[in-house]
């Protein structure tokens, strides 16, 4: 499984890295620091899961994820953001995510978001 | 609409145990910089329907401490642009979680960082509503919730 972490804090992504790393350790992890830069990503060679944040300088989460059902990629997208406003939520699922997991977040938390999709 | 400091409480706690797993406790003492000393503020601001701000200052070394949990290194290892991510990380999440508590459209600005031995970080037109001190093994720090003046009576 090739997974998408897009966050423009390195210090998130390595957070993220670590649980995912515990849930799943065969899977392939790979980075972007921005939604412009996942969305390019995703177009190369598209990866079977993104973890994404929302505000990010470039273009937010919400924003890729717009562009990338606008493009008819049907990637399974979650978004694990500090964002916790209920219409937030309704729009990240609008638009097609799977997911909103609230940071700060426990381990337990992101093993069952996990679980729910693998 | 008030946040109380039991919420700006439960935020930061809910920040420290979970996302850095470490421990704190409420002081019963004010918050003064070490000025010999490096010093960090990080701040994200809250923009709509409802004005304000959270500020988080707080010793270069204890958010070093922070960036250690969050990056799973050493201290020392750590560069420094490293140390600025994770505390601009840790106001990103106080502030989303703060926002997440208001009625409202709003929207949450990316996060700053100022650093240096004596400065002061403001935010022209507010005031400070909610200012809570920690200690964090045995290190001080304080996060503040501004509001806009013009609000702050509503």
């Amino acid at each position: 499984m090739r997974i998408l972490i897009v966050d423009d804090s390195k210090a998130m992504r390595m957070i993220v890295k670590r649980h995912v790393g515990q849930a799943m350790p065969d899977a392939e992890l790979v980075e972007a620091e921005n939604g412009a830069q996942a969305l390019d990503m995703v177009r190369a060679d598209t990866p079977d899961l993104v973890l994404c944040d929302w505000n990010m300088p470039e273009m937010t989460g919400i924003q890729f994820l717009r562009a990338l059902r606008e493009e008819g990629r049907e990637v399974p997208f979650g978004f694990v953001t500090s964002e916790t406003q209920p219409q937030m939520r309704e729009q990240a699922i609008a638009a097609g995510a799977m997911f909103c997991l609230a940071k700060p977040f426990t381990a337990e938390a992101f093993q069952d978001i996990l679980a729910s999709i693998s | 609409m008030q946040l109380s400091e039991n919420d700006l409480r439960e935020v930061v706690e809910s920040v420290w145990s979970a996302m850095l797993g470490l421990e704190l406790v409420p002081a019963d003492h004010g918050y003064s910089r070490d000025v010999e000393s490096r010093n960090l503020t990080g701040t994200v601001q809250i923009t709509g329907e409802w004005q304000g701000a959270v500020m988080v200052d707080l010793p270069e070394k204890l958010a070093r401490d922070a960036a250690s949990a969050m990056f799973g290194m050493e201290p020392d290892e750590l560069g420094e642009d490293e140390v600025l991510d994770a505390l601009g990380e840790v106001a990103n999440m106080i502030g989303g979680n703060v926002k997440g508590l208001i009625e409202g459209e709003c929207k949450l600005s990316l996060p700053t960082i100022a650093e240096g031995g004596d400065f002061r970080v403001a935010v022209p037109g507010s005031s400070t509503s909610v200012l809570l001190v920690f200690d964090c093994e045995g290190k001080p720090f304080q996060v503040k919730l501004l509001v806009r003046e013009d609000q702050a009576a509503a």
